[in-house]
């Protein structure tokens, strides 16, 4: 079990996997987001790691999409969702995410690194 | 009240009166001429007191009335309660204590005002007011970056639809050129027909002859000498023959460096149609990545707009609560002292009408 305690999901064709990484967490992407209203899987899950992150004072998260194939304008939006609760936090509580993208993968590159302006500076892209 | 009529007549007897005391001072009275000077004198007097004063100042500007009758003050001041004039400091302390309760009254309602207007200008709704207004001012200005980021991507997805289209142009060339091989393949082919005829005409000849030269043959008998003639065409149809699969030969082997020629343009082609696929599924991704930015950006802006909602009923909340409790203790204050200006007008101190 990693850090946050949160077990891994699956639904249609995508996985969701938590596992430590070193002193924060990393939530991987495994398939395809093309679900009709994916905010019923993440919502919940991203809702448990923020408030997870912030109780457990937990410096970063790296989200790992490089296994993620494809990702619809439902999905994007509720990690847009996510990411702006980060946004919302004091200073003193924010953490850091790191986004882990697939330069193979072209929507990746050109969608990814719109998220790092959402919260400058606690948003990475690797 | 003293008036410039009344200034000009005293001058006058006081002129009159100087020259009779004059004269009487003197014991003159009896001599006439005497007495006449003197009321002379007094006349002149009171002429020239009458000209020094109209080239006075005092004479340009009226003389304000005064009053040399008894003031209401002081006519009330005859009605003192004796209480007031016997014991003035018991009488006065309870008026006194009543005005310094009614300027404390006066200090706290400065006070309170003082205390709203500060927390109306730098209290916590108004904290939360500014701190919501920095919030909605940085997403603007990210969404503003955000906007900036799509025109770049879609800078780059302009740049690969362009790229597509010279693929495709390069795409339709192949197929053009394969168009025009296919053509002299198949030219080729009609002339490998024709010579396939011709080859069987001069089998059909070779036949025939060696028919006619078995019959003439047969004929002569010892007299061969003619078979020897067929003999001969045959060998010189065997030579033309033998020219005519040597042609065949050769234009099979065109016909197969054609074929070469088509296979490698067809690969050019494959490989062409190949990247074009790659660089079509790239736009795709391109477009696709648009989608997800604008999603963003759409993401942003319902924050943004909740933002923005949350701050104009806060700052409706805001003005009502103040206006109520201005109004609620401007109500209690002028209340306070319209009872304290009622109790002013009923006390015994207060003057009479």
């Amino acid at each position: 079990m990693n850090k946050l305690g949160i077990e891994a999901v699956a639904q249609d064709k995508v996985k969701v996997e938590l596992v430590d990484n070193g002193a924060g967490v990393m939530v991987k992407f495994v398939g395809d987001i093309d679900m009709e209203d994916p905010s019923i899987l993440l919502d919940p899950l991203f809702e448990k790691i923020h408030s997870g992150m912030v109780s457990k004072k937990i410096p970063e998260i790296t989200a790992d999409f490089r296994g993620l194939n494809f990702l619809n304008s439902s999905g994007i939006k509720a990690i847009a969702k996510w990411i702006m609760k980060l946004a919302m936090l004091p200073a003193d509580q924010k953490y850091v995410i790191k986004i882990a993208h697939n330069k193979a993968i072209t929507w990746q590159v050109t969608s990814l690194p719109t998220l790092t302006f959402l919260v400058p500076g606690a948003v990475k892209i690797e | 009240m003293i008036t410039r009529r009344s200034l000009v007549g005293l001058a006058g007897f006081w002129a009159v009166f100087t020259a009779l005391g004059v004269c009487w001072l003197s014991g003159s009275f009896a001599e006439p001429r005497l007495w006449i000077l003197g009321l002379v004198w007094g006349v002149v007097g009171w002429a020239l007191a009458w000209f020094f004063f109209l080239r006075s100042p005092l004479a340009e500007e009226p003389v304000e009335a005064v009053s040399l009758t008894p003031s209401p003050e002081a006519e009330e001041m005859e009605e003192v309660p004796p209480a007031l004039l016997e014991s003035p400091a018991e009488v006065l302390q309870p008026e006194l204590r009543r005005d310094e309760a009614s300027l404390a009254a006066l200090s706290g309602f400065l006070s309170e005002s003082r205390e709203l207007l500060k927390a109306a200008s730098g209290g916590t709704h108004l904290q939360d007011l500014k701190v919501s207004a920095d919030f909605i001012r940085e997403n603007v200005q990210r969404t503003f970056e955000i906007s900036d980021n799509l025109a770049g991507t879609a800078q780059q997805a302009f740049t690969l639809s362009e790229k597509v289209q010279n693929g495709v142009t390069v795409v339709t060339d192949a197929l053009a050129e394969s168009m025009r091989q296919s053509q002299v393949l198949f030219d080729q082919s009609k002339r490998i027909v024709m010579i396939l005829e011709m080859m069987s005409d001069v089998s059909e000849k070779i036949h025939v002859l060696s028919i006619n030269a078995s019959i003439v043959s047969a004929r002569a008998g010892a007299l061969g000498r003619g078979f020897d003639v067929v003999a001969k065409e045959i060998r010189a149809l065997a030579k033309e023959t033998e020219h005519s699969l040597k042609n065949i030969e050769e234009v099979i082997s065109d016909l197969q460096k054609t074929i070469n020629d088509v296979i490698v343009v067809v690969k050019n082609a494959d490989a062409e149609t190949e990247q074009e696929k790659n660089s079509l599924i790239t736009v795709a991704g391109s477009l696709q990545g648009v989608i997800l930015g604008v999603e963003i950006i759409r993401a942003v802006s319902a924050v943004v707009k909740e933002k923005a909602e949350e701050e104009a009923t806060l700052v409706q909340k805001l003005v009502e609560d103040e206006a109520h409790g201005l109004a609620s203790m401007l109500d209690s204050h002028l209340a306070d002292w319209e009872g304290r200006v009622q109790a002013l007008n009923s006390s015994s101190f207060a003057p009479k009408e």
